[in-house]
């Protein structure tokens, strides 16, 4: 693609993320209103009400507006960046997402280079040995980690390694960068193990890909040294797959990021989310949605653009006739 | 009265967490460098850390009122009276109480107490505060507790409450009220009790820091009228996770926890570092059988289900032992001062018992209009994993008898929508209700009374019967303890006859300490008081 | 002329291959499904004791000669539980990793070939499923149509979609600029030939490769949702489900952890390692005509 045709390409995607984040704010919007229940029944607990309660908290949220209305006044409000206060812990939702925010990104983070450093060679290392029980070995154990669920692997984790051996904390987040490392290192191992069978096994099925190409044949009848047929030929031309695979570990962090906080016990983003959700916080659960799109698109595009990078033929017009 | 609600239990992939790990190295270091500090007490605890089963909404109780945010809450915010432990009234920011008629209260407001900020508490404060609670206008969720209240007035140093009518459970809302800065309050009427504007109370310790599914922070205030508090800075933590925060225990991450799931309490007691104690947790578990549709309407068929449910059983198994079998719905520690204990547990055991027996069961069903059986779906809010259980026991049970029961599985907040929707037909419900103040009347309005038949209310059974009303309004209309015993107790014995909600079991409730610690005394009612100042080092 | 498909002779780059037979590991994976698939059929009539009886009496006992697995907290036997659960791990799943891959490679496959308006229609789908808040959905789900399994299977398959589909779409764009692709389309073949005969089997490695660890994922996933009323319900036997409930009983009885923990993982460690030989039997197959 010509640096042009990419300039508009990438102006196109950020406008189809503010077509995507008025459609998916609308979607949520309607979810909510058909879940079952209604926040000032979560609000008000397990506990008999007057009428007037009940009525009173309808009034101060506009439960009782016709839905449209509802949703104008979240968006004129959201358009102008306000998204309002939490119902449930009444205060301000960007102010509540803020606090949460570095912590899952830091998370996130640290399990992706995990991910990313033991699944690309550890696919590699399958693809090389192929058949063979290190083969069979390795796909299996990858495989373990996205089947046992995140709860599971997590406390066998923290069972091991913070207990029996005493390396890690229990749980929690630290403060300060060494402390926080410790904090978060069994955490990002447990959320690590989801994605890993993910990008061990497409990096295996590229690279044998790869490896079964003519111009790896030709190479190696040209006596070049396996490891620079390995590394230049192989491996870049079976990256995109491994670049999909790591654009996808967004979507496994996306669903095991909650379970991860659950059981270390730190208040992240994941949480928060469920327990937007439960309570039907109106405010929190548009203004996480729109920022879980916003990454979405972001991560997605930059994965495309990668391909573009790695291969250069690769284009996303449309296929000419 | 009170459900189970899922913020005061900890299924549900549910959140939060907090800090603490340096909390030891950092008691270590304080303590070490006293310097600072010449007057380090050895029953001192420089840093306690506690963990919280579930996370909280906020720190203003009247907009957050469930168990959890009371026991955060009541470590820096004050009532006028307190519980103590078996749930008797006594003085805390009132110094007396009195009841010249039965319309009145009158609470004498202590002198010289002083809020964080230094300034001095006044009854204008005291008068605020309870009108915030009062006030369905402002959206309080404890307004149904002061409905019978006409007006709220300053008398020179004391406060007069008067009433529409005579109320005997009135003097337990003022338990459960806590008393803010008006000033403070005022001036934050949005956002009071948010982790931005946290709260200005006059409790022993003071919040720095505030957040609700991950750490908050108080630390000692010298100034409290009651004494400089022996723990000199405690944080909270959240861990929902139960095997989680038994490791965090184990490593001595934490120094203690309430409310051990029932299933956990064993492996805490295994630990070497931890003692644990236990106290009876006022809640019900119950099933309620919709009386007013078929086949519920039939008593034989309410009966055969009661005979079919094993419920010594189940204590045994769900409960590990840490409850007891409910003759009827209010626990017995419940009575408070309204009848003495040894009566009241003599009186329990003359209530049919329902014990497990499938041949009763069978004979019931036969009298009954479905002698061959019928079908029947029982949903259970999927925080409530112990409801559960009881319903797939009792559904196994019921086959030998030809009723076919499908227990399903629902989210927590549909089950609530439904209980307060009131639809028609409601079905059997199964129910863990927790006490809201040590009198046994508390549920027996709710779920017993016609009027609660409704949206909102939870006589979920649709039981409407006069009798049981005019019993209800009998105890209700007198502040006499032996009259109202005397109503209550022919009120719970018709429910046993008629048998429109069966209940199961009393729950236990635990707590795990560790050993370098001491707590002085606690019970119950723990959370509606400022519990660290029951702690104190071994 | 005879269809053009970017393939060699295996390079021998790699280690040497074991010939003959099938490796160990490849073994035991058959071993392992062969059994579970036996659970599936037969679990009721294998089962030593019904799995849903409860015995309070018998609550939480260590492994015995009666119950070798131990029992859980209502006294069920955890042995007959773990057998009858194998029903539940099969057909949710597999219908799930099939229905997904199905969407996935469909729409992966028009996306990355036609580029243009289409890729940007079909990825925008992507982002929209990928971004939308599953609990929510599933809780409004729930409220609306009522709990099930199908539903679950139905739900799981939209949501899982979007991987199929990323991966697919990537593979196809991979493929379309290379040599061969040009070369049939100068040859004036249609669109969908070149697609389905041409591109696809050279994408069918990564989308198996994906199905086979859908399978995987949607184990658990199923038994997390049915603690939301979809999915089986609570008096089903399902390894999730156990393995959920078990979670406080690690230390009492470990059993009731491990039994089902261990089952899903072996069952889904089984099911790629064969799924991976499989594909390769058959594509070595196919390459030597």
């Amino acid at each position: 693609m010509t640096r042009r045709s990419l300039a508009l390409y990438v102006g196109r995607r950020l406008v189809a993320l503010v077509l995507l984040v008025v459609v998916i704010s609308f979607v949520v919007f309607s979810l909510l209103y058909l879940a079952p229940g209604s926040p000032e029944q979560i609000l008000l607990g397990a506990r008999p009400s007057t009428p007037e309660t009940v009525a009173a908290i309808r009034a101060e949220y506009h439960l009782d507006d016709p839905f449209l209305v509802q949703y104008w006044d979240w968006a004129r409000d959201a358009l102008q960046f306000d998204f309002g206060r939490s119902i449930r812990t009444n205060e301000p939702v960007v102010d509540g997402i803020r606090e949460r925010f570095w912590l899952t990104l830091q998370l996130g983070g640290l399990a992706f280079l995990i991910t990313m450093l033991l699944g690309v060679p550890l696919g590699v290392l399958a693809a090389l040995r192929r058949r063979t029980a290190t083969d069979r070995g390795v796909v299996a154990l990858s495989v373990v980690g996205v089947s046992a669920p995140a709860f599971a692997t997590g406390i066998l984790l923290l069972y091991v390694f913070a207990v029996r051996l005493g390396w890690f904390p229990v749980f929690g987040e630290g403060s300060g960068v060494i402390d926080r490392l410790q904090h978060l290192a069994l955490p990002a191992i447990a959320l690590a193990l989801t994605g890993m069978g993910l990008v061990l096994k497409l990096t295996r099925t590229a690279v044998i890909g790869s490896l079964e190409q003519d111009y790896v044949t030709f190479a190696r009848a040209r006596g070049i040294p396996r490891r620079r047929v390995l590394g230049a030929y192989a491996l870049r031309n079976g990256l995109v797959p491994i670049v999909t695979a790591a654009g996808l570990l967004l979507a496994y962090m996306l669903a095991g990021t909650v379970l991860v906080e659950v059981t270390f016990a730190l208040p992240g983003l994941g949480s928060l989310l469920v327990e937007s959700v439960r309570t039907l916080d109106i405010p929190m659960v548009q203004a996480l949605t729109i920022l879980i799109a916003t990454i979405v698109v972001l991560v997605n595009l930059l994965a495309d653009l990668v391909y573009v990078a790695i291969d250069p033929r690769i284009s996303f017009e449309k296929a000419k006739a | 009265m009170r459900l189970r609600h899922p913020r005061a239990t900890r299924r549900a992939a549910r959140l939060c967490a907090a800090i603490a790990v340096i909390v030891v190295g950092a008691a270590l270091a304080t303590v070490g460098g006293a310097s600072a500090r010449t007057d380090v007490r050895s029953a001192d605890v420089q840093h306690l850390t506690w963990a919280l089963g579930a996370p909280i909404r906020g720190l203003e109780y009247t907009h957050s009122a469930d168990s959890g945010t009371a026991t955060v809450v009541s470590l820096g915010c004050e009532t006028l009276v307190k519980y103590d432990r078996i749930g008797r009234l006594r003085p805390a920011l009132a110094t007396s109480f009195t009841t010249p008629n039965t319309l009145t209260r009158i609470y004498t407001i202590r002198k010289n107490v002083k809020f964080w900020d230094g300034t001095t508490l006044t009854p204008e404060d005291v008068v605020f505060s309870l009108q915030r609670a009062a006030s369905s206008k402002a959206g309080s969720q404890i307004a149904a507790f002061y409905t019978a209240v006409k007006s709220i007035k300053v008398q020179g140093n004391r406060v007069v409450i008067r009433l529409k009518q005579p109320d005997p459970y009135f003097r337990y809302a003022v338990a459960v009220t806590y008393i803010l800065q008006k000033k403070y309050w005022q001036a934050n009427l949005k956002d009071i009790g948010t982790p931005q504007k946290l709260t200005m109370c006059t409790g022993p310790h003071r919040f720095t820091k505030f957040q609700g599914d991950g750490t908050t922070e108080l630390v000692a205030f010298d100034g409290y009228w009651g004494g400089r508090p022996a723990v000199r800075s405690i944080t909270l933590k959240v861990i929902v996770n139960e095997a989680t925060r038994l490791l965090a225990m184990r490593q001595g991450e934490i120094d203690g926890s309430f409310r051990l799931s029932q299933d956990v309490i064993d492996q805490w007691k295994r630990l070497p570092n931890t003692s644990i104690q236990l106290a009876p947790e006022l809640r019900t578990a119950y099933l309620s059988l919709d009386t007013a549709v078929e086949p519920w309407n039939d008593v034989h068929v309410r009966r055969a289900v009661a005979y079919s449910f094993d419920k010594a059983g189940l204590v045994r198994a769900v409960l590990r032992g840490y409850g007891d079998v409910a003759p009827t719905m209010p626990p017995p520690e419940q009575w408070g001062d309204v009848m003495p204990q040894p009566q009241v547990r003599a009186f329990y055991r003359t209530l049919p018992k329902y014990s497990y027996n499938l041949t009763k069961a069978k004979a019931e069903l036969a009298q009954s209009g479905f002698p061959d059986g019928f079908k029947a779906t029982l949903p259970y809010p999927d925080s409530e994993q112990t409801l559960g259980k009881a319903a797939l026991s009792l559904s196994e049970n019921l086959k030998k008898l030809g009723i076919d029961l499908t227990v399903k599985e629902v989210p927590t907040d549909a089950w609530f929508a439904t209980l307060y929707n009131h639809p028609s037909p409601m079905g059997p419900q199964i129910i863990s209700w927790g006490v809201d103040y040590p009198d046994p009347a508390d549920a027996l309005h709710f779920i017993y009374d016609s009027k609660a038949a409704v949206k909102n209310n939870f006589n979920t059974a649709n039981y409407k019967n006069a009798q049981m009303d005019r019993l209800l309004a009998a105890q209700q209309n007198s502040v006499t303890n032996a009259v109202r015993a005397n109503a209550i107790r022919r009120a719970l014995r018709l429910a046993s006859v008629d048998v429109p909600y069966i209940p199961i079991w009393y729950q236990d409730i635990a707590m795990g300490l560790s050993t370098k610690l001491r707590y002085r005394g606690w019970g119950t009612w723990y959370l509606y008081q400022p519990w660290a100042l029951d702690i104190s080092a071994r | 002329m005879s269809d053009v498909v970017a393939s060699s002779p295996a390079a021998e780059l790699a280690a040497p291959r074991p010939r003959r037979g099938f490796s160990p590991a490849v073994g035991i994976a058959f071993v392992v499904l062969a059994a579970v698939v036996v659970c599936a059929i037969f679990g009721p009539w294998i089962a030593p004791y019904d799995p849903n009886d409860p015995d309070l009496l018998a609550s939480l006992e260590p492994p015995s000669r009666e119950h070798p697995l131990g029992t859980d907290d209502l006294g069920r036997d955890i042995l007959s539980r773990t057998i009858v659960g194998a029903r539940t791990a099969i057909v949710g799943p597999l219908l799930i990793a099939f229905g997904a891959a199905l969407i996935g490679n469909v729409l992966g496959l028009i996306a990355g070939y036609r580029g243009g308006v289409t890729d940007s229609a079909i990825s925008r789908w992507v982002d929209f499923v990928y971004a939308l808040p599953a609990l929510l959905v599933a809780i409004v789900v729930v409220g609306v149509l009522g709990g099930g399994y199908f539903l679950a299977v139905a739900l799981l398959v939209v949501l899982f979609s979007p991987i199929d589909t990323r991966i697919v779409r990537g593979a196809t764009l991979d493929q379309r600029s290379r040599p061969y692709v040009e070369a049939a389309r100068m040859l004036g073949l249609s669109d969908r030939r070149i697609m389905t005969r041409h591109v696809w089997p050279n994408v069918l490695p990564l989308a198996l490769a994906n199905a086979f660890l859908t399978f995987a994922f949607a184990i658990v996933s199923l038994s997390a949702l049915s603690f939301l009323g979809l999915g089986v319900g609570p008096a089903t036997p399902d390894w999730g489900r156990m393995l959920a409930d078990s979670r406080t009983l690690l230390f009492d009885v470990p059993t009731a952890a491990l039994a089902p923990g261990i089952a899903i993982v072996l069952t889904a460690a089984s099911v790629n390692v064969i799924g991976d030989w499989l594909y390769e039997r058959l594509s070595e197959r196919g390459r030597a005509r």
